[in-house]
């Protein structure tokens, strides 16, 4: 059966407004319906004309003129608008920028006013914990701040005062400037920048408390070392250093206070009072120098021991106030003198006739009564090193030199005689200031040089009978610790023997290995015939043993000689890097060697 | 197109060239009063430089502009508040060209058939133009005139029904 499409789907056929399969099936009916097709073709036609009829008519002339000039018109407008519409968007944006910055630059600036941490990183104790804080880290009254980073890290109060933490520091942060203390220096150390402000400012550091009003100071506490070797500057273990840089800090502990200039190094320890230790300048050239020592140890070389400046006690020298003048006069100069010249009498006679040294009855009450009461000087003053260097104080210098000459020439002193001592130049002679650090031969040698600047001095002072008295008893050991003055006596029957002693010596002292032997006894036997030489020179001119100032010459020239041979033992190519540098540091006793006559 | 968005004139030129005719006849088909459809006509191009940047490129520029100023022409008949007046649109119709008896009756159902398509309602005059003079789918026809797609054919078969019957009833009566 055959069904025609209606006209509707017709319609649709011939006005184009079927879908795609619809056409389809629609066209293919057509094509094989003569009646379906009559129609279309007839619809076709229509269509042709209602196309034609839907023309409209053309707008005018005019109407096209006015909108194109509207357009023209608008165009520009919107391309104006649009030109400052971007340039609009870019100022607003740069603006906007700005703004930003401008806000965070103050937002930075607000929290670097802020109190706390200003930069570097913290660790904050709580409890058990350390907990990491950065910067704009406000500590809290109380807590506790490590510092672990090789950069430290940057502490600031409210008025600008800032605090470098360094590495390995601990603090404590007390509060904001004023009557309590700021900060606690549990360790490590801080470097302090106070700035002026009318609230006080203090910090504290293992029992010492640090105040000032506006300086930069740094302040180090010190970790308790395993054995504490006393030295000459360090009358004890210090457990706290202030270097000043800038302003005045007041720095007082239990035992009292001093006022620490800029530029000086200052020290606390565990009790008593602080005291100044130096100038910042004169522990730079101690660093230098212990620099170069080293750097000459590895390379094989002898130190030379190295005198220091006398500029260095200026800050106690001139102390001359109602304490220290009653310290001074309480001194009993007169007798621990005559003491002293026993005391130096005897050791070299214990060294001659190779015995322990006996210092009793009145010679040693006088030496330890006297001594008790120069060693209370120097803590007053505060002397750093050797207690006798009190001596070279302006109040005490007088009485000191007098009463040492008096009993080295066993006599007083005329007026005028005393009136005619150049003091000062006396007191740097009888008490120089030595590195504590350099070789001990070396410093023995200073002290000698120094002891024989002193006789010659007096030659002109004193009368030929007093001068004799005063050079027959100086002598090597003048003015040298017991401790310090070692001396080893070397006997053979020729200089072979006497040099085969000197090896085993070497050896022992220096710790070197037996290749080394055939090197070191060439070198033990030049210097046993060098010695031996020199033993020469200063033989006596009357029999017997050398005494005083021409004992004192001649140990000079030893000193020399041995620390000539030493040189060379450093030098030996073979010798590891240990002996060497043990025998760069010089050894601490004196060889005197002694060869039957004639061998 | 780029070029009119930026606001270069000459694009605005050509644009104008290309689309004035087209509008201008949707606006006068929409209120069917030739001077407010020249002033319907420059409110649409008006518009279209304000709101160009909202056309969205992945579409025909042409459904989109007649969708426009089918909004322009809607808000016209609105804010006049007057019902049409019904004007001729006194479209140019082509000259005989083959046999001239032929072609005398052909025109002269032409001219029928124009006053009868002028004469229905927009909702029946305005698709066919859509369809015929401008070639738009039924897809963009609903668009531009905001009709449910699959309503544009029903619509157009109306229309044509109506033509149909208009011009029978038109033959029988003379």
């Amino acid at each position: 059966m055959n069904v025609h499409l209606d006209l509707e789907r017709l319609t649709y056929l011939a006005y184009g407004l079927l879908e795609p399969d619809e056409e389809r099936k629609a066209s293919t009916h057509v094509a094989g319906c003569a009646a379906c097709a009559e129609t279309a073709r007839r619809l076709e036609a229509e269509r042709g004309m209602v196309v034609e009829a839907t023309q409209s008519p053309e707008p005018s002339t005019a109407l096209i003129k006015k909108i194109k000039d509207i357009v023209q018109e608008r165009s520009f407008a919107v391309r104006r608008a649009r030109s400052l519409r971007i340039w609009g968007f870019s100022a607003a944006a740069g603006a906007l920028v700005i703004i930003t910055l401008a806000f965070v630059l103050r937002m930075n600036r607000i929290a670097e006013e802020r109190a706390g941490i200003n930069a570097g990183r913290v660790s904050v104790q709580r409890g058990d914990k350390w907990v990491n804080e950065t910067k704009g880290y406000v500590p809290a009254s109380g807590d506790r701040l490590k510092v672990d980073d090789s950069s430290g890290a940057t502490l600031r109060l409210e008025e600008g005062s800032l605090f470098q933490l360094r590495q390995g520091s601990l603090v404590e942060f007390r509060g904001n400037r004023g009557p309590k203390a700021v900060l606690r220096l549990l360790a490590g150390e801080v470097h302090c920048n106070v700035v002026a402000d009318p609230r006080p400012f203090s910090m504290e550091a293992e029992g010492a408390t640090l105040t000032v009003v506006g300086t930069e100071f740094i302040v180090h506490v010190m970790e308790d070392p395993a054995s504490f070797q006393p030295e000459e500057r360090i009358p004890r273990p210090p457990k706290v250093s202030m270097r000043v840089i800038s302003g005045t800090v007041i720095f007082s502990t239990g035992g009292g206070q001093i006022r620490v200039p800029a530029g000086w190094i200052a020290l606390a320890g565990a009790s008593g009072a602080p005291w100044l230790w130096g100038t910042e300048e004169e522990f730079q050239r101690l660093v230098n120098q212990a620099m170069g020592r080293a750097i000459s140890q590895i390379l094989g070389q002898t130190s030379k021991a190295v005198g220091l400046d006398p500029a260095r006690d200026a800050a106690w020298r001139d102390r001359a106030d109602d304490t220290v003048r009653e310290l001074v006069a309480a001194v009993p100069w007169t007798n621990l003198a005559k003491a002293l010249v026993q005391y130096h009498r005897e050791m070299e006679s214990a060294v001659k006739e190779q015995r322990t040294l006996r210092v009793e009855g009145d010679v040693k009450t006088d030496l330890e009564f006297g001594w008790g009461k120069v060693q209370a000087l120097a803590r007053e003053l505060p002397v750093q090193g050797d207690f006798m260097l009190a001596g070279r104080n302006r109040l005490a210098a007088t009485p000191f030199v007098e009463a040492v000459i008096s009993a080295l020439a066993d006599g007083p002193l005329t007026e005028v005689q005393r009136r005619g001592l150049p003091v000062a130049e006396l007191v740097d002679n009888l008490l120089p200031l030595i590195d504590p650090a350099a070789p001990a031969l070396a410093k023995w040698k200073i002290r000698a040089e120094r002891t024989l600047r002193f006789v010659r001095q007096m030659k002109g002072n004193l009368t030929e009978e007093q001068f004799g008295r005063l050079s027959q008893a100086v002598g090597p050991s003048w003015f040298m610790k017991e401790p310090d003055y070692k001396v080893w006596k070397v006997e053979g029957a020729t200089v072979e023997e006497a040099a085969d002693r000197v090896v085993r010596i070497w050896k022992e002292q220096f710790r070197l290995p037996p290749p080394v032997e055939a090197p070191l006894a060439t070198i033990a036997a030049e210097h046993v015939r060098n010695h031996l030489a020199e033993l020469k020179k200063f033989k006596p001119a009357q029999p017997g043993a050398l005494a005083g100032l021409e004992e004192l010459e001649l140990s000079i020239h030893l000193l020399d000689l041995q620390a000539a041979a030493e040189k060379r033992i450093a030098l030996i190519p073979s010798l590891a890097d240990e002996p060497r540098k043990l025998v760069a540091a010089g050894s601490n006793s004196l060889i005197r060697i002694k060869v039957e006559e004639g061998k | 197109m780029e070029s009119a968005r930026s606001g270069i004139p000459e694009a605005w030129t050509e644009l104008v060239r290309r689309f004035v005719k087209p509008v201008h006849a949707l606006c006068l088909r929409f209120v069917r009063n030739g001077a407010e459809a020249e002033d319907a006509c420059q409110e649409v191009f008006v518009r279209l430089i304000q709101g160009i940047s909202q056309y969205e490129r992945n579409g025909r520029f042409a459904p989109w502009l007649f969708r426009l100023a089918a909004n322009v022409c809607r808000n016209h008949l609105r804010s006049s508040g007057r019902r049409r007046e019904r004007e001729v649109l006194t479209a140019s119709i082509p000259e005989p060209v083959a046999n001239p008896a032929v072609e005398a009756e052909r025109r002269e159902t032409v001219v029928n058939l124009k006053d009868i398509i002028d004469s229905l309602p927009e909702l029946y005059s305005i698709p066919m133009w859509l369809k015929f003079q401008q070639g738009l789918t039924n897809e963009e026809i609903s668009q531009v005139l905001e009709l449910p797609s699959s309503s544009v054919r029903v619509v157009l078969f109306r229309a044509l029904s109506m033509v149909r019957d208009r011009a029978y009833s038109g033959r029988q009566s003379s």
